[in-house]
Formats: C-alpha cells, structure tokens, sequence
C-alpha cells in the first residue's frame, strides 16, 4: 500500500510533465537569446577591449593601461584614410562590376530568348565552387604584368614592353572579386526576373515601346529596388573578402580593410602591434556595420517595392534577334574565364616539371609528380583530415541552430524574437579576419583565466565559422519555415507530439530542401573561407586546407598549390552540383 | 644479404649495449644508412656519423619509456613538407613509438602566436624552429626548456647556440642570388654587394626582385666590418633601395626562387642554397651567385618549458642536431648541417659557389641586439619604396 501511495496519479504526473515542457518551452528562447548574444557580442567586446589596451600582448591586457594611442597610430600613423579609401573604390567597383555582370545574365537566361540557357542557368552557380584564393592565384598567374602567362604572350606576340592588363592594380582587384560576386548575385537576381509581373512591359509594348525600351523604362525601374538590396548585400561580402586583395592588392602594397588588420598581426620580424590591429578593425567593423544598417532598412520596406502580385502569369521573353547568338557566346565567355580558365591554369601548374611559361617544352615534360609529392606529405593528409572534420561539424552545427532560431523567430511570439532576429545577422556584417582577430583576443584571454586550450583547437575554428554563417542559414531558414503553413503543426500538438518529433515528422520532411542546400552551401563556405583560420589556425591541430594552400603560395610551392587546387576545385564542383540538385527546391537559391 | 647480415649486427650491438649501460646508444639504422646511400651522401661521411650516433644518440633507455607514453609532438618549422616527408620516416624507424606532426608554417603562426598562447598558460606548439624575429620576447618570457644536457648538443659549435642551453643553431644556410641562366650573362653578376648597387651595376632598373627578409642577408651585412650600421644607413641601403631599383615583393623566400624562371624578374634576393639546388636539379635554367662578403646564418630550434611532449621532444631535437639527424635531413631536403664536424666538402648545397669566400655569419648577438637597429632603417625605406610591410 505504501508502494502505490507514492504513485501518483497518471492525470497528476502527465500534468507535471506537461507544466515542466511548457517550462522549458519558456526559459528554453530565452537560453538561446543568451547563448547568441555571449557567442556573438563576448568576441566583439573583446575585440573593442583590445582596441583600448596599451599593453604590448593580449595576454598582457590590463585595465590600468587603457587609451586611445592605437586609435591615433593607426589613423596617423598607418593612414587607415587610405585604406578607407582604398576599400571604398574597391567595393563598389566590384559591386558594380559583379552585380551588372549577374543581371546581364539573369536577364539573359529569364528575360530573353538566348539560346543555351541551360548550360548558362546550370554553369553559372559552379563559379561558386572555386575558391576565392585559387580564383586570385589562377589571375595571378595569367595576368601578372611580367610573368603572367596571357601578359607574356601578349608581349611575345606583339613585341610590346608593356602588358595587356596588370592584375596587381585597383582594376585588377576589381575585376577578379567583381567575377567572384556573380554567381551568388546570378542565384538572387534570378528568382527576381523570374517573378516580375510583366502587365507592365506589356502596356508598355502595347503603347508602341521598342522591347528594348521596355526592358529600359520598365523593367530595369521594377528591379531597381531588389537590385540595389542585393547588391549591398554583395559589397558586405565584398568588404569581408580577404582572399582577392591579399593575392592581389597586398604584393604591391594595395590595402584595403581586410588586409591591411592581417598585415599588421602577420609581421614575420617583430612582434606584431595587436592593438592597432584591433583598431583598425573596430574602424572595419563600423563600415560594414553602416552597410549592413542600410541593407536591413532596404529589406524592411521592401514591400514598398512589390513586383510580385501572386497572379498567374508567364514574363514575356525579349526577342534578341540578331544578338541571339553573340549574348550565348558572351554568357559563355563568362563560364570559360571564370570557371573553366582558372582550372586549366592551376592544372597547368600542377603538371609542368618546373613553373615556366607554356611552351611546347613545358607540355611535353609534364609529370604528375606533385600530385605525388602531395600525396605522400602526412601534412597534406592530416589538413585533409581537418578540414572535413570542421566541415562537417559546422554545417551539422549551423544547420541546426538556424532551424532552432528560425523557428522562434517564425512560429513563436517570444518577447525577444526581434533582438534573435538581429543577432543572427549581426555576423553577416563581421569580417571574417575580424571575427578571427576578436576570437583570438577572447581565446588569449580566457585561457589564460582558466587554465583552457581554446586556442589552436579545432573547435576554436568551428566555433568562429558557426557565427560567421549563421545569418546565412537563419535567412534562408525562416523564409522556408514561413512558406510552411502552421495547420500542420498545430495538429501535430493537438495530437501531444513533442517538439522534437514535430521538427522530425513535420519540418523535416517539408524542409528537407532547405536543410540540405543550408548544409551544402555552409559546408562550402567552410572549405573556401581563409580569413578566419589564416588567424586561428595553429599548427597540426587545427590547420585547414584554406591555410595550407595560402601557406604554400605564401612559400612559393606553386606546383603544390595547383595539385591541392585541382583536386579541391574537383572536390568543390560535386559539392555545388549538389546544391544545384538537393538543395533550396525550387527556391533557385534565392534564400541566399 | 649485406644490408640483413649488417642489421643483424647493429640490432646485436645496440641490445648488448642497451643491457650493459641501461643506454641507447645504437649505432646507425639500416634506414638511415640505406637513405644517405641513396640520396648521394658519401661514404666517407657516412663512416664518420655512423661513427658518432654511439656517443650523440646515447640517450637514457628511460627516456624512449616516457617517451612512448606521450602524445604526438606538434612541429611548427619552415621546412617543406615535401622534404619532411622524406626524413621523418628515418627518425621513426630510429624512435617507432614517436610521433611528429610537423607543420610548415610562415609568419606569425611560426613563432609569434606560439609564444604568445604560451604566455596564456595554452601550449599549442611544442618545437619552434626559426623564431629569430622574437628571439628577446622568448628569452623574456623564459619560455625555452634547457637542451644542453643532450647528447648531441656539444657536436654544436658554440657561437651557435645559446650560452644557457635553451637554442640551439639547426641547420646552416646561405643567402645569395638566384638567376634566371636565359636573361642574365653570368659577366653582369656582381662580385661583391657594393658592386650590387652601384651605379654601374647591370641589373638597375627593376631586373632584381626582392624580399621583406632584411633578416636573412642584410643582418649579416650590418654586423661585417667592411659594411656595418653607419655605412649601411647612409650608403648601401639608400644605393640598394635608390640606385638599384628592385622589385619590392611581398612574397616570400619561395616566390624569390620560382618567379624568375617564368620571368617576372631576373634575379631573386635572398635565395637559399637547399632550394636553389632543388629547383637546379629539374633542369629549370636557375643559377646561383653569391656576392662577398656570403651572408650565412644558422636556423634556430627550441622546446617549450613544460611539454605535455618532454622527453619525445629532447629525443627529437637530439636527433636533428645529431651527425645522422643532420646528414638525412641534407639528403632529403639539401639543409645544411650546423654540426662542427660535418663543415667538410660534400655537406652543403652549392657550397664551391661561396667555397673560399668571405662569410658574413649571422651572429647571436646580431639577431638580439642589432636586428631592431636594422629594422629602424629597413622598415621605413621599404614601405618607401612601395614595399608591402
């Protein structure tokens, strides 16, 4: 009798355990909002600490020798003016560049009658397989103004003592990260052209407009305010890439934010001035914080904007005429320069015995043995090794966490949802050598207080790459989430499904494209990003392949860095043919 | 059958050696012997280490047990790992149950961020090569376990290591010109620096590409008498930077030696012997120049105190600075040996380029005291002259 005196009832105990969830389900966004707000405020604090400490090391940092010297020194000293300059011109060249590039040819495979649009429509996300570091090395070696192989051949030919195009100028940085930005712009500007209402143009036709006039007064005033979002969201990555203007800008002293915070932590003589460093990136910080200000303003009114109405229709297809066939072969002047080209060049390099200029010489004394040299490097298996480990822990990792902000931020109404929202992004607008120079601060830091080894950890390097992709994952997260209908859900917790078999049964299942091409695409960013490990990497511990291949070109193994290229290039192809065919349904990747 | 009946005998000597003094003190592998035979070592130097491995390697039997029971040792060097993966397996059929995880790194990764994780109580490093740029902020932070009760560390000469044990040199190199054969006539090479940068000088004008590395040949000229800090201040910096006209690089060491054969400039400064002769060797059309006087210097290598790796990391850097240490790693990657006895013909790259000529060695002191002296004037005139930092 005692035994089942304590028993109690099945009605007291299922309503325990349903007071208990509802908790849980209480405290549960609220833990999250902490747990963001530490991983993302804890390393900018840092960061903004560093930038005030006097003190010679990070490890020396001490609140009784605060000021603003490395304010005055980087501004005067370093003429962070320049660099300002330097980055300004920079971005919206580049931004200009890539963004008139992808709607060209978004119009092209959606507004036109183009020939071989789906070679175009298919071809142009792979350029987002080659790296942006392999992307720079392939124009350093075809365009750098002595040796670059096209240059050469220009000057054989011609005679000239000057080169057709130097790589190592302003027009060159804006070129090379200008072909960089297409084919994301390509993925946001297609879905864009593909929804437009076309009443308009068809008045327009209707009133006597040429289809050029149209497409003019119309077309181009209707995208105009989706244009211009996506492309501030281009000069934020822009601002944040690391990879172009460290290949390009810094061998000839052309700094731009990015490298210019590198330069000053990676002096190979001296100790570096860290806390200069951590002010010229609080001043990095603050630009791309501006921007990204702007972008969400641009966003939030976006319904101001409304070229969609949600009546059926089909856009009606411009008629190229005579242009039909010089625009196919513009879109495929496109793909070889920018995807076929750098991979031919970087096989080039990886085959020929010594590094020399084509010639029927170098081809016939080709050899595979860097292939060789690099597969039988422990180094080369162990980065390898690495490398897939941090991949696949922060795709699985931003993966989930999007979903689970996603998910408050779309179907709850948890006070602090917007404060969610706009600390999710927040990373979006950290530069990833930023972000690094922050983490290593904080790593310093705290393992000097607890006697931890954060620092030269693998983890430090999954933990820096889950904030800096979570803005991605969550956007794309919650747009899927809102396009699932609640019915669904709320019938599964009449039923007492638990949370987590309702994200298992129900989200799952309907958002498995979504949570497939936000794996895909996070574990490719993963691969291409070099910013971030370039200062968290130590060692055989936690070095990457990002690293190793900047290592190696840093180091002048060229032969090496076309072999690793090569077979990563292949590597990265699958993975974005993956997307193209798992990933964001029929999205077209817009999400992103 | 001579290789078996050899192994044999060194397996029988290194057991009864081991059983009479608690040591190991085994002579060279087969391994060992079969990789310098291989790679073109000669005999005679062969002989002569093999000779020495029963002193130099005759580390306590304690340590191999301690060793055993370790972690992998993390390497940070400058080494490629093209050539690390040529020696590493002799060391390890040497000492199996140690592992090495050696990774090149350049800048501050090497020994800048090292040292300062060891400040904050994180060790994430165990060896350090090459860490001359912060050789004081080391000292300061006493941040080196001692070495010199190794028993390799006498073969080092003196001026090559450090007076309380904590470095030592591990490798020589010497930093000359590299040149492309097809542009450069071999009358247009100067004989000495001055000869460099004088107004006459044939390659004025953009034809030498050169890099931020004032560490590793105008050091060498700032500590010579016939140059020293009055005259490099005023005469042969301003006449290098001014009259000469190099290309300023950013890259490193590695673009020195490979941009001239595609003919991004003609001639590389500072070029490293090992690799020059590396790339020589595949027929590239690379020749190598040393003005007078030669700038020589000796990479450094050093443990953190405190070493979850201890006793693997003395057995490892033993073997580095052993004559068998010294001759593999020349065979597999052309580094020069620091040994005192293993200064002879046939142990240097490319040495009958400099062979006779006056040496400007890179001193301890030099690399303490006068470096920053130097960078004072390097720095500014680089950046002037459009120099990345």
């Amino acid at each position: 009798m005692a035994d089942t005196a304590d028993i109690p009832p099945v009605s007291t105990s299922v309503s325990g355990a349903k007071a208990g969830r509802n908790i849980l389900a209480r405290i549960f966004p609220w833990l999250v909002l902490i747990l963001l707000a530490a991983a993302v405020i804890a390393p900018i604090f840092s960061l903004v600490a560093g930038a005030f400490s006097l003190s010679r090391l990070p490890n020396e940092f001490s609140l009784d020798n605060m000021g603003l010297d490395n304010f005055y020194a980087v501004w005067v000293e370093q003429r962070i003016d320049r660099v300002i300059w330097n980055t300004t011109i920079y971005v919206i060249g580049a931004t200009t560049f890539g963004i008139f590039s992808a709607a060209l040819l978004a119009w092209l495979v959606e507004r036109s009658d183009m020939p071989g649009k789906l070679w175009i429509y298919a071809g142009v996300p792979l350029g987002i397989a080659v790296p942006g570091i392999l992307h720079a090395i392939a124009w350093v070696l075809l365009l750098s103004p002595r040796s670059g192989f096209i240059n050469r051949g220009y000057m054989d030919l011609t005679g000239s003592s000057e080169p057709l195009f130097d790589i190592y100028t302003m027009g060159g940085l804006i070129f090379a990260e200008g072909l960089r930005l297409v084919p994301v712009a390509f993925l946001m500007l297609v879905p864009l052209m593909r929804s437009m209402d076309p009443s308009l143009e068809e008045a327009a036709a209707a009133s006597g407009a040429s289809p050029m006039r149209a497409t003019r007064r119309i077309t181009i005033a209707l995208l105009l305010p989706g244009v211009l979002a996506i492309s501030i969201f281009q000069a934020i990555t822009a601002i944040e890439n690391f990879e172009v203007p460290g290949i390009l800008g810094m061998p000839v002293n052309l700094h731009v934010f990015s490298t210019r915070v590198f330069n000053l932590i990676d002096n190979i003589g001296t100790i570096p001035t860290f806390g200069q460093a951590n002010a010229a990136a609080v001043f990095y910080l603050a630009i791309a914080l501006v921007i990204s200000f702007f972008y969400l303003r641009l966003v939030r009114h976006s319904e101001r904007y409304s070229i969609i109405t949600g009546k059926g229709y089909t856009p009606r297809k411009v008629r190229l005429g005579r242009w039909r066939k010089p625009a196919f072969a513009i879109a495929l002047l496109y793909l070889f320069v920018t995807i076929v080209l750098p991979f031919l060049v970087l096989l080039y390099v990886s085959l020929v015995n010594y590094l020399r200029p084509p010639s029927i010489e170098a081809f016939t004394s080709m050899t595979t043995r860097h292939y060789e040299a690099v597969f039988n490097q422990p180094r080369v298996f162990r980065t390898l090794m690495n490398t897939i480990y941090v991949t696949l822990m922060t795709a699985t990792t931003v993966t989930i966490v999007s979903f689970v902000i996603a998910y408050i931020i779309v179907r709850t109404r948890f006070r602090g949802r917007y404060a969610l929202d706009m600390l999710s992004f927040l990373p979006h607008s950290i530069p990833g050598i930023v972000l690094g120079l922050a983490l290593f601060w904080l790593f310093m830091q705290f393992d000097r207080l607890t006697g931890a080894s954060t620092f030269g950890s693998i983890y430090a390097l999954v933990l820096g790459f889950t904030i800096l992709f979570l803005s991605y994952a969550v956007r794309a997260m919650s747009v899927a989430m809102i396009q699932v209908h609640p019915d669904l859900e709320d019938a599964a917790k009449l039923s007492g499904a638990p949370p987590w078999r309702i994200a298992l049964r129900i989200f799952g299942p309907l958002l498995l494209p979504t949570l497939v091409g936000i794996w895909i695409y996070v574990a490719m960013l993963s691969v291409r990003f070099i910013s971030l490990p370039l200062i968290l990497s130590q060692g055989g511990s936690n070095e990457v392949l990002g690293v190793m291949i900047w290592s190696l070109w840093d180091n002048g193994n060229i032969s090496s860095v076309g072999a690793i290229g090569i077979m990563l290039m292949s590597f990265m192809f699958v993975l974005a043919l993956g997307l193209r065919l798992f990933g964001f349904g029929k999205q077209g990747g817009g999400a992103l | 059958m001579k290789t078996i009946s050899k192994s044999a005998l060194l397996t029988c000597s290194a057991a009864a050696l081991l059983a009479a003094t608690g040591a190991v003190n085994a002579q060279m592998t087969p391994d060992a012997i079969a990789f310098l035979e291989e790679n073109g070592i000669a005999e005679n130097l062969i002989a002569q280490a093999d000779a020495a491995t029963a002193t130099e390697l005759d580390i306590p039997a304690e340590w191999i047990e301690l060793a055993a029971a370790e972690g992998p040792i993390d390497f940070s060097n400058n080494d490629a790992a093209a050539h690390v993966a040529r020696w590493l397996p002799v060391f390890n059929a040497r000492y199996p149950d140690i592992e090495v995880i050696a990774t090149e790194t350049s800048g501050a990764a090497r020994a800048v961020q090292p040292l300062l994780a060891y400040r904050s109580g994180n060790l994430v490093r165990h060896i350090v090569v090459s860490f001359e740029g912060s050789l004081q902020d080391y000292i300061e932070a006493d941040a080196l376990a001692e070495i010199d009760d190794l028993p390799a560390w006498n073969g080092i000469p003196e001026d090559r290591r450090a007076a309380d044990g904590t470095f030592s040199g591990m490798q020589n190199t010497t930093w000359c010109l590299i040149y492309n054969t097809d542009l450069v006539d071999e009358d247009e090479l100067p004989a000495t620096w001055w000869d460099l940068v004088s107004e006459d000088s044939p390659l004025r004008g953009g034809r030498v590409g050169a890099a931020n590395r004032a560490q590793l040949w105008t050091l060498n000229l700032w500590t010579h008498p016939d140059y020293g800090p009055e005259r490099m201040t005023n005469e042969f910096l301003p006449a290098f930077f001014n009259t000469l006209e190099p290309q300023v690089r950013s890259e490193g060491v590695g673009g020195m030696i490979n941009l001239p054969m595609v003919g991004e400039f003609d001639v590389g400064l500072p070029t490293p012997n090992d690799e020059t002769a590396e790339l020589m060797e595949t027929g590239a059309p690379a020749g190598w120049h040393c003005p007078e006087p030669v700038p020589q210097y000796f990479n450094l290598i050093g443990m953190f105190r405190d070493s979850p790796t201890h006793h693997s990391s003395r057995i490892f850097i033993n073997w580095i600075l052993s004559q068998e240490g010294q001759l593999v790693r020349l065979a597999a990657g052309g580094d020069g040996p620091v040994h005192r006895d293993l200064q002879v013909e046939g142990a240097a790259a490319l040495a009958e380029e400099y062979a006779g000529k006056d040496i400007a060695l890179r001193t301890l002191d030099g690399m303490m005291n006068q470096l920053p002296l130097l960078y004072e004037v390097w720095n500014p005139i680089w950046s002037e002259s459009g120099g990345s930092n």
